[in-house]
C-alpha cells in the first residue's frame, strides 16, 4: 500500500500508510474529491487537529486498521460503554485535555470507531457519579438555583426507578 | 460551565458523550448545570422508547405498593394488546390509584387511545394521573378527554415539551387542574397561577403548623388573578377571619372537599370560630356547589359545619366519609341526617362510611327521590323493617357492612328494585345475627338492567343464582371458599364479559362455560395445583376468545419450581401463551393467552430467594 503525507496544523508532515489514513473518511473524500493519485507528493492538510494529537490518531488508525467498517446497524444498537478493549484502554488512558482534544479530531476526520471509544471513555467518567461528582470531576460550576434544582428533580421524577 | 473541558466540546459531541448514559446517569448529569441539563433532558425524553424496555420491571416495582403504575406508552399504539393485557391485569388483581403516563404521540385521534379511556371508564377509583407529553396539543386535548372521563381526577403535568425542540419546557396554558401543597411559597404559588390562566380546580392543603395566614394569602393571589376555581380540597383549616374578603373567588366552586381529620378538638366545638369560615363558603356558593365532601374523624360534635337556614345549598353529590368513637357515634349520625334532608329534593350521588343505619336514616333516604347512587360502605345496619323502594336507584354498594340477612332479601325481591337496579355489590357483607346465617332467594329474582353482580366472600346459599335472573349481566365476581359456586347457574348469564369463580374442580361445568358464554373475554378461576394442567388444557381447547386467564392455583413452595417446568413445556407447545407468576403465602400462577406480558410479583421472603430464578426464567420466555 502506498504512502500519503498528512500535514497537520502546526505544521509538521506525516508520512504514513494509505490504507491507515483511509480510516478517516474526511481524508478519503479529499482524496477522492481531489483525485490525488497514488504516488504523487501530495500533502494533505488537515488544519483542525496538531501533531500531537495527529499522531495519536495515527497511532490508533494502525492498531486498528483491519477492525470491519461500523455498519448503520450499529448505529441504531443501544449504546454500551462497557465494551471498550484493554488496548483502547490503556492507549486513552491521558489528560482530559488529550481526551476532548482527540474527540474534536475524531469527530472531524470522522473516523466513527475513535469517536466512540472516547465518547465511551468520558461517559464512563460519569458514570454512577453524583451530580457534584460529575462537577468536580469536569470543573463545571453549578448555575443552578435551588428552587431550579428542585424543579429539575420533579420534572424527571416520572423516570426514576422505585 | 465555561471553565470546563466539556464544554469546550460543541453541542453534538457533549450529545454523542451523553447518549451513551444509562437513564440514572443522564438524571444526575440534568443536575449538574442548566447546558448539561438541557441536552440531558432532550436524552431523557429520547430514550424514554427506550425504557419500555424496562417497563415491565419498572411496573412490577410500582404495583408492589399496590397504587401506583407506570405506563410509558410508546407502544401504546403499535401494540395495544400489550397495553391492554396490562390493563386487565391490574383492573383485575390491583386497586390502582396512580398512573403515570408518558405520552410519546400527539394526540391526533382519541381513537388511538381508547383502551386507555376504557381503563379509566371502569376504574373510577383511579385519583392521580402523571402526565408527560412533547406535545402542548396532546396534553390538553388528551386531559380534557380525561376530565370528561373521571372529572374529579387529579392531574399532575411533569413535564411538557412543544413540538419545536429548541423553545424548551413550557407550561400548557389551558391547564385546569392543580394539586398545590402547602409547602409551595407564596411566590412560588403566584408563578404557578399566573402560567395557568384557565385553572378551574385547585386542591390545596394547608397544615395547621403553617403560617395561619397562609391561605388568605392565597385566597388574595386568587382574587387577583381571577382564578374562577371550580374544586377546592381543604384541609385542616384552621379560623381564617381575615379570609373573609377574598371569598368571592369561589363564585363558580362546583366540588368542595372539607378535611378535618385530627384538627378539631373540643375547645374548636366550644368556640365554633373554625367553622364560621365554611359556613361562608356555603354562603357564597349555594347557586354552584354541587359536591360536597366530608372526611371527618374524631371525637368532635359537628353540628356547626351544617349549613345555617338561609343559605340554600342544592347538592347533587354528597360523601360522608366518617370515624368517630364510639361516644360520638349519635352525633355523626345525627349530623348526616340533618344534611340529608336538607338536600332531599335534589341529591342523587350519596356515599356514606362507617355510619349506623337505622330505621330513620333508611326512610330519610328513600325521600330522596333523585337517588341513583347509593354506598353505605362499612356501616352498621340496624335497619330491619321493608326496605323502600328507591324508585331510581341504580348503583348500590354494601362493601363490608353488617346488615339483617332477612331484611336485604325482601329488599332485593322488590320487582321496583329489579327494574332499575345495573350494578350491586354485596362484598363482605355480614349478618347481623348468627354467624352461619347465608343470603339466600327466597322468590325468583329477575333483575331487568343489572350488568355487575359482585358476591365476593359473600355467604349465600348455594342455589342463590340458580333463582337469580338477570339477562344482561356481563360481570360477575364470586369467591367464598367453603363451597363451589355451580356452574349450571352461571350459564345462564350469557352475555357474561368478565368472570371470577374462586375455587373450582368441576371441569364439566368449566367447559360448558367456556363454551357456551360467548361474550366471555375474562375468566378467574381457582383450583388445586394437580388440576392445573388439566385447566390450562381446558383453556387451550375451548377459550380461544378469552382475553385474561387467572388460574389461582393453591400448592406448596416446593412443587411451584417442576409446576414452572412444566408450564413452560405447555406453553412452548402454544407460542401464543404467555404466563404470570404471581406469589404471595400461597402461590399463585396466572396465565394469560394474549401474546402480551410476563409480570414477576414478590411478595414473600420464599419468593425472593427465587427471584433470579424466575426472573432468569422469563427473560427467556419473554425474548
Amino acid at each position: 500500500m502506498p504512502n500519503i503525507k498528512l500535514q497537520s496544523s502546526d505544521g509538521e508532515i506525516f508520512d504514513t500508510s494509505l490504507d491507515i489514513a483511509l480510516c478517516s473518511l474526511t481524508i478519503k473524500t479529499m482524496i477522492d474529491d481531489c483525485g490525488i493519485d497514488e504516488g504523487e507528493d501530495t500533502v494533505v492538510p488537515l488544519p483542525n487537529v496538531n501533531s500531537t494529537i495527529l499522531r495519536k490518531v495515527l497511532t490508533w488508525a494502525q492498531y486498528h486498521k483491519d477492525d470491519p467498517q461500523p455498519t448503520e446497524d450499529d448505529d441504531s444498537k443501544e449504546k454500551r460503554t462497557d465494551d471498550i478493549s484493554s488496548w483502547d484502554a490503556d492507549f486513552l488512558k491521558v489528560d482530559q485535555g488529550t481526551l476532548f482534544e482527540l474527540i474534536l479530531a475524531a469527530n472531524y476526520l470522522d473516523i466513527k470507531g475513535l469517536l466512540d471509544v472516547t465518547c465511551k471513555t468520558v461517559a464512563n467518567m460519569i458514570k454512577g457519579k453524583t451530580p457534584e461528582e460529575i462537577r468536580k470531576t469536569f470543573n463545571i460550576k453549578n448555575d443552578f438555583t435551588p428552587a431550579e434544582e428542585e424543579q429539575v428533580r420533579k420534572e424527571n421524577e416520572w423516570c426514576e426507578e422505585k | 460551565m465555561d471553565d470546563s473541558i466539556l464544554a469546550q466540546l460543541p453541542v453534538e459531541l457533549q450529545f454523542e458523550v451523553l447518549d451513551r448514559l444509562a437513564f440514572q446517569d443522564l438524571l444526575s448529569c440534568s443536575l449538574v448545570c442548566r447546558e448539561l441539563a438541557e441536552l440531558a433532558n432532550e436524552l431523557i425524553v429520547k430514550k424514554g422508547s427506550l425504557k419500555i424496555k424496562y417497563t415491565f420491571p419498572v411496573i412490577t416495582n410500582l404495583i408492589r405498593s399496590y397504587r401506583c403504575f407506570s405506563l410509558i406508552d410508546q407502544h401504546f399504539l403499535n401494540e395495544a394488546e400489550k397495553i391492554r393485557n396490562i390493563l386487565y391485569i391490574l383492573t383485575q388483581s390491583m386497586k390502582v390509584r396512580e398512573i403515570k403516563l408518558l405520552l410519546l404521540e400527539d394526540f391526533e385521534s382519541p381513537d388511538k387511545f381508547s383502551e386507555f379511556f376504557d381503563f379509566l371508564t371502569c376504574n373510577p377509583e383511579i385519583t392521580t394521573l402523571s402526565l408527560t407529553s412533547f406535545y402542548e396539543l396532546t396534553l390538553n386535548e388528551f386531559i380534557g378527554k380525561i376530565r370528561s372521563i373521571l372529572p374529579q381526577i387529579n392531574v399532575h403535568i411533569l413535564k411538557a415539551f412543544e413540538n419545536d425542540k429548541n423553545a424548551g419546557f413550557i407550561v400548557p396554558k389551558k391547564l385546569r387542574s392543580l394539586e398545590v401543597f402547602s409547602e409551595m411559597t407564596e411566590i412560588q404559588l403566584l408563578t404557578t397561577l399566573k402560567s395557568y390562566p384557565n385553572l378551574r380546580s385547585l386542591r390545596y392543603c394547608l397544615k395547621t403548623d403553617k403560617n395561619t395566614k397562609e391561605l388568605s394569602e392565597v385566597m388574595k393571589i386568587l382574587k387577583l388573578e381571577r382564578v374562577p376555581l371550580e374544586k377546592l380540597s381543604l384541609s385542616d383549616i384552621e379560623c381564617l377571619e381575615e379570609t373573609t374578603p377574598s371569598l368571592s373567588v369561589f363564585t363558580n366552586l362546583k366540588t368542595l372537599t372539607l378535611n378535618f381529620r385530627e384538627s378539631l378538638t373540643s375547645e374548636d366545638n366550644e368556640s365554633g370560630q373554625k367553622f364560621k369560615f365554611v359556613q361562608k363558603l356555603y354562603s357564597n356558593n349555594f347557586r354552584t356547589l354541587k359536591k360536597l365532601k366530608f372526611e371527618i374523624s374524631g371525637t368532635m360534635s359537628i353540628y356547626n359545619l351544617l349549613p345555617s337556614k338561609d343559605v340554600n345549598l342544592v347538592l347533587e353529590d354528597m360523601v360522608f366519609d366518617m370515624s368517630f368513637s364510639d361516644n360520638h357515634d349519635e352525633d355523626a349520625l345525627k349530623f348526616v341526617k340533618l344534611f340529608i334532608n336538607q338536600q332531599l329534593s335534589s341529591i342523587k350521588i350519596l356515599y356514606i362510611e362507617c355510619l349506623e343505619i337505622d330505621d330513620e336514616m333508611m326512610n330519610l333516604l328513600s325521600e330522596c327521590e333523585h337517588l341513583e347512587k347509593l354506598s353505605l360502605i362499612t356501616c352498621n345496619i340496624s335497619f330491619e323493617t321493608i326496605w323502600p323502594s328507591f324508585l331510581k336507584l341504580k348503583h348500590l354498594d354494601m362493601t363490608d357492612s353488617s346488615i339483617t340477612y332477612s331484611s336485604l332479601q325482601g329488599f332485593l325481591g322488590n320487582y321496583r328494585i329489579q327494574n332499575t337496579l345495573e350494578s350491586l355489590s354485596l362484598e363482605r357483607i355480614h349478618p347481623k345475627r348468627g354467624r352461619k346465617k347465608q343470603l339466600k332467594v327466597t322468590s325468583p329474582y329477575n333483575f331487568q338492567k343489572l350488568t355487575k353482580l359482585n358476591l365476593l366472600i359473600c355467604n349465600m346459599k348455594v342455589d342463590f343464582l340458580n333463582k337469580f335472573h338477570a339477562p344482561e349481566l356481563k360481570q360477575l365476581n364470586y369467591d367464598y371458599h367453603d363451597f363451589e359456586l355451580p356452574l349450571t347457574s352461571v350459564v345462564q348469564f350469557q352475555k357474561l364479559n368478565v368472570l371470577c369463580l374462586g375455587n373450582h374442580s368441576d371441569f364439566d361445568g368449566i367447559s360448558n362455560i367456556l363454551t357456551k358464554l360467548t361474550d366471555l373475554e375474562v375468566f378467574e378461576i381457582g383450583v388445586h395445583s394437580s388440576l392445573l394442567t388439566t385447566v390450562i388444557k381446558y383453556l387451550l381447547v375451548y377459550g380461544g376468545r378469552i382475553k385474561l386467564a387467572k388460574i389461582v392455583c393453591t400448592c406448596l413452595a416446593e412443587v411451584i419450581e417442576s409446576l414452572e417446568v412444566s408450564f413452560k413445556e405447555t406453553v412452548h407447545n402454544y407460542p401464543g401463551f404467555h404466563l404470570e407468576f404471581r406469589k404471595e403465602r400461597e402461590k399463585f400462577i396466572k396465565f394469560s393467552n394474549l401474546n402480551t406480558t410476563i409480570i414477576v410479583h414478590t411478595y414473600d421472603q420464599a419468593y425472593r430467594e427465587h427471584s433470579q430464578f424466575y426472573e432468569n426464567f422469563l427473560c427467556t420466555l419473554w425474548e
